[in-house]
Order: structure tokens, then C-alpha cells, then sequence
């Protein structure tokens, strides 16, 4: 195999390309390669030429990211099907958030498989941060690999104006533009949680088939730790929840993350979590709280009332998704607080994990009854039971989530409560 | 319409230009558009005899030999007045005043500390050399080299030669690793 050194070039054979980029890994920095499809003028022609992460094709396929794994990424390049115009695909490689730069790394190579020239790029004393590592480009109606081997010490941020790609700094969202801004938070997040995009995407489509429009709210994940919720932590069940209810947060939420309280004999808050420590939700209750003998609704709810009564000061909607697997000891003061929390701008979705079985229709029945419960300002609460809540499809699970949700904004909102 | 040659080809300059008696050798490269340090090119001409060699030191033109051949090679240094648009570096060449026994002009470039910079031909973009007619200021032809260089840090881009009473012209694109010393020792220069 023919190794070029970094301003070496040699002509290909064919004109489909499986490209292998061996770039190794850096501790505590992530690295993105990337293809830019730039015309003579070394430009893109607009934001769809970037093939990454956060958008795996370009040219209509013609460039395909194909996996980034194991110090790794894959590229197919289908040359022949490049648009005329489109005089060379780059590739480059930078390091997440200018965290280290590629010094740290053993030299980049650039494989084309067996037959066809490789691009072999030095890393040792590199100040860089955003590398071009090669390009496959047009010569006389046939392809060449160029190794490039140049590159910015500003990042992406440098690398993207280099072919014409815009890159918006990152500011704090506008309230008039959420859709925009959570394109951006989305691709950002690409990288790091895929699963949970595909979460928030599968959201967005149940906004969608409610007619939900409001863009922001804060969320709440209330959790139940009373003794009999015990073998529901430990079977993971809880841990598929909390996914989805991060992922509606990450959707809805002013600042990307959830309030979470803990509920049993006592109320506890126990903080906010966001798309980096949601996963370890669960681990990290069971590490800090004992389950509690007892159950107390109203306490929780006369819990979160009052945090929100002072943290909310934007007057946003809060969702809070009330999750228990028992009826409470607290009846009077759970319909007391409910009714007086009618006139707060706050949406209360009871999930009773319940089994069919001894009791189930008495605890049932009450959470039943709040749901219908009168003497309110507006109707502030939906329930729905569940025996297992990872049972539902992540669809179905969003559609419950998102059930009497928009009748109660325009309720909230004809009654003055939400603005 | 100026030629344009590939690495390797020839034409004749007086047949390009008929009564041509003086010409602009022109030199260029894209400025480094990454970060790093910059690519710090310089020209120079070796102006040789039939042996393919300079005949004296002073045949050596660079940019601390700006005039050779009694006047009639002259480097331009860095072009900063716009002449030659595009060009980074001129040499005059007065043909008709070039004495008899130069038969050949070579025109290299180098990189400066391409060695301590990790720099090579090959991350220079879009390098060419031209020959201009200065009555007039047609280009006769040109020479892209983009293609035909990689990790060399010294390259004879072309060569104006005389072919019986003709002045031609050669594309050469060879390049030499370790920058100028071994070029100009293959040229004859005495480097003491």
C-alpha cells in the first residue's frame, strides 16, 4: 500500500470509495471526523455538504457517514454519484470543545482499502484542534487522495468558516425561536446521546398529534420511594422512565433539565438532572435514600408547590409527572393541595404503576378521583395506570404523557393563570 | 491564448511570440489559509551553461543576488507592486541580452526552514510559474504544478532554454528533498 505523508497525492482506482479514518481516542476529549463536499471554490454549497454526527448524508448519499466507533469513523464516498460541481470531499477531524489537541494522538491514517493509496498524517507536537486530514478530489475526469495534514487551532469554529459553513454561536435560546434553537441543542447532542435525540424527536411527534404548540415548560419527575416500589427500581423499569421524562424535559424545559423529588413517609428534593447524569438517576437515589415505609401524596405535591411558587419566576407551565405505586396516607391534604395548586400554573400526571390484583382497585380509585376531582380552578391533573412502565412503546408513553396536557394550557391560559 | 503545459512539456516562447525579446518569469502559491506557521517561499535562478551548471557564483540569482548575467536577470523580490497580477515572485529575463553562452535559466523555489516547520510542497496550494511577454504583458504559458509535488521542500518549477536560435520553455516540476543546498550543489552552486 502506497502511505502518503502529508502533501503527497496519488490517483485512485474506481470511483466508490469505502474510507477508513483511524484516529484513536483522546481521554476526556471527544474527536468528530468529518466530510465537507466543497466545490473549485474550496466552499461548500450550503449547510447539507457537512456530513457528521448530526447529518450522516450528503449529496443525497453520496458521502455517507457510516460509523464512528473504536477510535474509528467510516465513510462511503460514491464519487461517480457527486453532483459536477462538487470538486472534492475533505476530510477532517476536531476535537470536541478545543478540549486537547491532536499531539496527544499516534499519527491519523486514511485507508481506502486494499489497491488504493493510504494518507498517513503525523500527530506528535500538533497545536491544533481541527485537523484536515485528506481530500478526494477530481484530476482530469479521474479521483486522487490527497494527504492534507493543516488545520486550525481554533476548532471546529475555525475549520467551518474555512468551507463556507456557518457556525452560529451559541447564545441563550430565544423564547421566540425554541424550534430553531433545539435543531441546535439536538445536533449537539447527537454525539453524545443518540438514544435520547430519538427520545425527543418521538416527543416532538406527540406535541404534534395533540396540536401542542407551547414550546417551553418546566418539567418535574416526582418519584415514589416508599418499600413496595423496590423491586420496580431494581428491575430497570424506573430507569426506562426516567428516559422518557428527560426526554420531554429536554423538549420542553427552559434549561434542559428535570426536578426531581423523592417521595415516601417524607418529601425530598433532591435536584435537577440533565442529559448528563439522568442515567444514573436511579443508581444515584439508591445510593443517597432508603425507600420509606409510607406514602404521602400531599405532602409531595405541598412540596413542589412551594418550589416552584419561588422558582419559577417566569410564570412558565410545570409539568409534573407524579409517578407512585400505592395509595397514599394523606387523602385530605392530597385533595386540599391539588385543588389549591388548580390556581398555579402547574400540570400534575399521576402514573399509578398498579398491578391487577389485592387492593388494586382501592389504591385506584383515589388517584381515579383526583383526576375528576371538584372544586378546582381548572381540571390540573390526569392519571393513567400502568403495571409496567416500560411496557408501553416509547409512542404510546408519550402520547399518555401528553394526554389533557394541551386542554389544560388553554384552560390554564382562558383562566389567567398561564400568561 | 497562453499554453497551458503539464509536467514535462515544452513550447517554444519564440514561436508563442514572435520578436519576443524580454520576458517576466512569474512565481506563485496561495497563501496558508490554516493556522500554523506560514510557508515562507523564496525564487531563485540558476543561470547555467552548456554543461547544465552556473559558470560563476553570480549566475546564482536569489534574494541575495537580485541581478545576474551583467543585468539582463533581474529578481524582482517580493512583488509588491502588482505587476504580474497573482504573481508572489518576478525575474525579468532580457532575452536578447543574456550573453551567448547561457543557455539555460532554472527556476526553483524553496521553502525557508521547511525542515524545522514540517512543511513540504505539498501543503502549498495552487503553485504555478508563468512566462509573460513584457511588451505587451501577455501570458505565454503557464505550468501548474499542484499536482506534481508532495513532500519535497525544494522544486525546479521550469526552465527557460534555447533550442538553436528559439527560446523555450520546459515544465519541470522536479522536486529535491532537503531544500536548497542540494539543488543548488546540483547546479553548481559552491555553498563553501
Amino acid at each position: 500500500m502506497q502511505h502518503l505523508t502529508p502533501g503527497a497525492n496519488a490517483a485512485l482506482t474506481g470511483t466508490a470509495f469505502s474510507i477508513a479514518i483511524r484516529h484513536g481516542a483522546i481521554a476526556g476529549a471527544d474527536l468528530d471526523v468529518s466530510a465537507f463536499l466543497v466545490t473549485a471554490s474550496g466552499k461548500v454549497r450550503g449547510d447539507a455538504d457537512m456530513v457528521f454526527y448530526g447529518q450522516a448524508e450528503g449529496a443525497g448519499g453520496a458521502v455517507r457517514l457510516i460509523s464512528s466507533a473504536g477510535g474509528e469513523t467510516r465513510f462511503s464516498v460514491d464519487a461517480g454519484a457527486l453532483p459536477a460541481e462538487i470538486e472534492k470531499v475533505v476530510f477532517t477531524a476536531t476535537i470536541h470543545e478545543n478540549k486537547a489537541t491532536f499531539d496527544a494522538l499516534p499519527p491519523i491514517t486514511v485507508e481506502l482499502g486494499s489497491g488504493q493509496p493510504a494518507a498517513v498524517l503525523p500527530c506528535a507536537g500538533r497545536t491544533e484542534t481541527a485537523l484536515i486530514l485528506a481530500e478526494i478530489y477530481r484530476r482530469g475526469g479521474t479521483w486522487k487522495l490527497r494527504a492534507v495534514g493543516q488545520g486550525f487551532n481554533g476548532g471546529l469554529a475555525a475549520l467551518a468558516p474555512h468551507f463556507g459553513v456557518v457556525v452560529e454561536e451559541s447564545a441563550p435560546a430565544p423564547a421566540a425561536t425554541p424550534k430553531v434553537n433545539l435543531e441546535k441543542r439536538l445536533v449537539d447532542l447527537a454525539k453524545r446521546d443518540p438514544e435520547l435525540v430519538s427520545l425527543v424527536k418521538k416527543v416532538q411527534v406527540s406535541l404534534e398529534k395533540k396540536g401542542i404548540t407551547r414550546d417551553r415548560a418546566k418539567v418535574c419527575l416526582c418519584l415514589d420511594i416508599s418499600g413496595s416500589m423496590d423491586r420496580l427500581y431494581r428491575s430497570g423499569k424506573i430507569d426506562v422512565l426516567v428516559s422518557r421524562v428527560m426526554a420531554l424535559g429536554y423538549r420542553f424545559d427552559d434549561d434542559g433539565e428535570i426536578d426531581v423529588f423523592l417521595f415516601g413517609q417524607n418529601v425530598h428534593e433532591f435536584g435537577t438532572v440533565g442529559v448528563d447524569g439522568y442515567r444514573a438517576l436511579v443508581r444515584d437515589i439508591s445510593r443517597q435514600y432508603r425507600l420509606e415505609g409510607g406514602t404521602r401524596y400531599g405532602k409531595a405535591i405541598q412540596a413542589i408547590r412551594a418550589f416552584y411558587a419561588k422558582g419559577n419566576a417566569e410564570g412558565l407551565p410545570v409539568y409534573v409527572m407524579f409517578v407512585t405505586d400505592g395509595a397514599t396516607e394523606d387523602k385530605p391534604l392530597t385533595e386540599r393541595e391539588l385543588r389549591a395548586a388548580s390556581a398555579e400554573p402547574i400540570f400534575w400526571k399521576f402514573m399509578g404503576l398498579i398491578e391487577k390484583g389485592f387492593f388494586s382497585a382501592q389504591r385506584l380509585e383515589f388517584l381515579e378521583k383526583l383526576d375528576d376531582l371538584t372544586g378546582r380552578t381548572v381540571d390540573n391533573a390526569d392519571f393513567f395506570q400502568l403495571a409496567d412502565p416500560a411496557a408501553p412503546s416509547d409512542e404510546e408513553m408519550f402520547d399518555l404523557m401528553m394526554t389533557e396536557y394541551q386542554d389544560w394550557i388553554a384552560a390554564a391560559t382562558a383562566a389567567g393563570i398561564l400568561r | 491564448m497562453p499554453v497551458s503545459l503539464s509536467k514535462g512539456g515544452n513550447v517554444s516562447l519564440s514561436k508563442e511570440a514572435p520578436g519576443l525579446t524580454a520576458v517576466t518569469v512569474g512565481l506563485g502559491w496561495d497563501a496558508r489559509a490554516t493556522d500554523g506557521a506560514d510557508f515562507d517561499l523564496d525564487a531563485s535562478v540558476f543561470i547555467c551553461g552548456e554543461d547544465g551548471k552556473i559558470m560563476s557564483d553570480a549566475d546564482f540569482v536569489f534574494y541575495n543576488n537580485k541581478v545576474g548575467a551583467a543585468g539582463a536577470v533581474e529578481h524582482q523580490g517580493d512583488n509588491r507592486t502588482g505587476q504580474g497580477d497573482g504573481d508572489d515572485e518576478a525575474v525579468k529575463v532580457d532575452l536578447a541580452r543574456l550573453p551567448a553562452n547561457v543557455r539555460k535559466l532554472v527556476f526553483a523555489v524553496t521553502i525557508h526552514e521547511a525542515e524545522a516547520r514540517k512543511q513540504s510542497f505539498g501543503q502549498v496550494s495552487n503553485a504555478f510559474i508563468r512566462v509573460v511577454n513584457q511588451a505587451g504583458g501577455a501570458e505565454i504559458v503557464r505550468y501548474d504544478l499542484s499536482e506534481d509535488y508532495g513532500t519535497e521542500s525544494a522544486m525546479i518549477f521550469g526552465e527557460v532554454y534555447k533550442n538553436g536560435e528559439d527560446w523555450k520553455f520546459k515544465a519541470v516540476g522536479q522536486g529535491y528533498a532537503g531544500g536548497l543546498a542540494p539543488l543548488a550543489s546540483a547546479h553548481g552552486v559552491n555553498l563553501g
